[in-house]
């Protein structure tokens, strides 16, 4: 059995350097003209700066009581939550000075196309989040929400899932996800933040029964991360960021009933082998498109409750090449269970759920992690296709 | 190293030859990390040094001209890297020289499983790993967020483990067949 990668890495040994490099290396030192010259220049520049400087000082020195509160200490607080594909909301705010006047305040919030994605545990949703403060004389920081909560999850864990979105052209934003979160309370300091094989989230409320979709209420709380900034001087300054989510869908990855990695996956199925529950049919009542269309594509995800579950399904529909359905899992009481939604001759939307062949749970409970698309080949290409034509 | 530093940003040139000598050897290993040629290697050395040594008045804080040299051949080997990317060297083909040439795992796969990984993950692999450095320093070198140096570090885990695994995952139907015979 191979030894851990991690300790084998860890143990890796420096191997002597070629003689040759180092000659090549001294040759090029020789090669380099000193500049004692310049720096004497540097020098002599610095100690101007350095008497205009002390100058300075004295004046305002002298004129202090003629002049507005000095400007002591500033910091900068950042807040980033991580969006589905590419799209990261950015909320940049302030500089607050001791003097308590606000110097700057930027909001901005991105969104192309998507939605957000994290794990949904039934209240909240776990939101991806960086949180920074830069500036001077920093003794010590800490966020705290009033709703939600934060949270952290390792990212070494063997039961932790990283989507990396390089993909999509954005490297700097990877989606993790898992169900393996420590709660940290309302509170998260800079210190904590700064631990390493630690991914935070914000457990952001969610409430899946306003939306899903990209044209109608909020799903996602908008929230408010408060931001304590204590100085060095002692002086302690306090700040606000706005996290607005917009009117985005969501994807929402739930393991409760798996037991394992919260993962969202589309299917397809032939529904000959399955088992059809009867009483599980029935007219949708909400019908929301996550995005009304991109490209050629419209997808819809929804959402209803059947004995004491709450069942999710997605459908996308082929505008060009006629009605398609796609489903998720879930494992209810041992039996693989698919939510199919199917487009009436009328324009309804038929849920309805089936029990799938004994086989295929089995291999569904086997080889969940490793996530069974039984698309059409091609399909991620030609939706990718779809979005940047 | 701290004194040294201070002296040659005074213009003392022994002094700066001397910080050169001491940071050579983990400039090399980092750099053949990247490229994979020992002479490209030694070339990103060299033109960091040059560059190194005309902009080292501009460094703030004496302490940090570690990073801040790493963070200069990086750059130098990540530019060298693309221009050179096009061409395929017929020794790179011949599997000479390599990443073994840097580093020791004592694991042959391993080793040709990390050579394998892209720049990026080779990158924060060889810093964390090889040259001990913390995720704040990794961030400050690459110039990218903390966040990103543990994804990549996690992400390249992955990937060696999945180089490393005995068999590629089953296809689905090998997977049905499977379970029916199970």
């Amino acid at each position: 059995m191979r030894s851990d990668i991690d300790t084998t890495l860890r143990n890796a040994k420096k191997i002597e350097i070629p003689d040759s490099t180092i000659d090549k290396v001294d040759i090029v030192l020789r090669g380099l003209k000193p500049q004692r010259d310049t720096a004497h220049t540097k020098t002599v520049n610095k100690k101007v700066a350095i008497i205009a400087a002390v100058a300075a000082v004295i004046a305002i020195m002298i004129a202090y009581p003629l002049l507005p509160a000095p400007i002591n200490n500033s910091f900068t607080a950042q807040a980033r939550a991580v969006l589905y594909h590419d799209i990261v909301l950015h909320s940049d705010t302030m500089a607050l000075h001791t003097d308590g006047r606000q110097i700057e305040f930027n909001f901005s919030a991105t969104r192309e196309f998507g939605m957000w994605a994290g794990f949904y545990d039934g209240e909240h949703m776990y939101l991806s989040i960086a949180l920074d403060v830069t500036g001077e004389n920093i003794k010590s920081a800490e966020f705290s929400v009033t709703s939600g909560f934060f949270a952290r999850q390792r990212v070494d864990s063997e039961n932790v899932l990283i989507i990396t979105l390089d993909e999509y052209g954005n490297e700097s934003a990877p989606l993790i996800f898992g169900t393996e979160f420590e709660s940290l309370g309302n509170r998260l300091t800079l210190e904590d933040m700064q631990a390493e094989n630690y991914s935070f989230s914000l457990a952001v409320p969610f409430n899946h029964r306003l939306s899903f979709g990209g044209n109608s209420d909020h799903c996602l709380e908008n929230l408010q991360v408060h931001v304590d900034v204590l100085f060095n001087n002692g002086h302690l300054q306090s700040d606000t960021i706005a996290l607005d989510f917009g009117d985005g869908g969501a994807v929402i990855s739930f393991s409760q009933d798996m037991g394992t990695l919260g993962e969202f996956s589309f299917y397809r199925m032939n529904l000959d082998e399955a088992t059809l529950i009867p009483e599980s049919v029935h007219v949708l009542p909400l019908r929301e498109n996550f995005y009304d269309s991109f490209g050629r594509w419209r997808t819809e995800m929804h959402v209803w409750e059947r004995e004491d579950r709450t069942i999710y399904a997605c459908t996308v529909l082929f505008r060009n090449d006629g009605d398609e359905e796609r489903y998720m899992f879930s494992m209810v009481g041992g039996n693989a269970v698919m939510p199919v939604i199917r487009l009436s001759a009328n324009g309804n939307l038929i849920a309805m759920e089936y029990i799938l062949p004994n086989e295929v749970a089995r291999m569904f409970r086997e080889y969940w992690v490793d996530s069974v698309y039984m698309l059409p080949e091609g399909w991620l290409d030609d939706l990718l296709d779809g979005l940047y034509d | 190293m701290t004194e040294l530093v201070k002296l040659a940003k005074k213009g003392d040139k022994p002094a700066f030859d001397e910080i050169i000598r001491l940071c050579t050897a983990d400039m090399f290993r980092i750099a053949m990390s990247i490229l994979n040629n020992k002479d490209d290697a030694d070339d990103a050395v060299c033109e960091a040094v040059v560059k190194a040594y005309e902009n080292i008045h501009k460094l703030n804080d004496c302490k940090f001209f570690k990073t801040w040299i790493i963070r200069t051949l990086i750059n130098q080997a990540n530019d060298a890297y693309k221009k050179r990317n096009k061409i395929i060297y017929l020794h790179e083909l011949a599997g000479e020289p390599r990443y073994e040439d840097a580093y020791d795992l004592g694991d042959d796969e391993l080793s040709a499983a990390v050579s394998d990984l892209s720049v990026e993950y080779k990158t924060v692999i060889t810093l964390y790993y090889f040259q001990d450095m913390r995720i704040k320093e990794i961030a400050s070198v690459l110039k990218i967020p903390q966040g990103t140096v543990k994804w990549r570090l996690s992400k390249a885990k992955s990937k060696l483990k999945e180089k490393l695994s005995e068999a590629p995952p089953p296809k689905l139907k090998e997977r049905v067949e499977k379970c029916e015979a199970i």
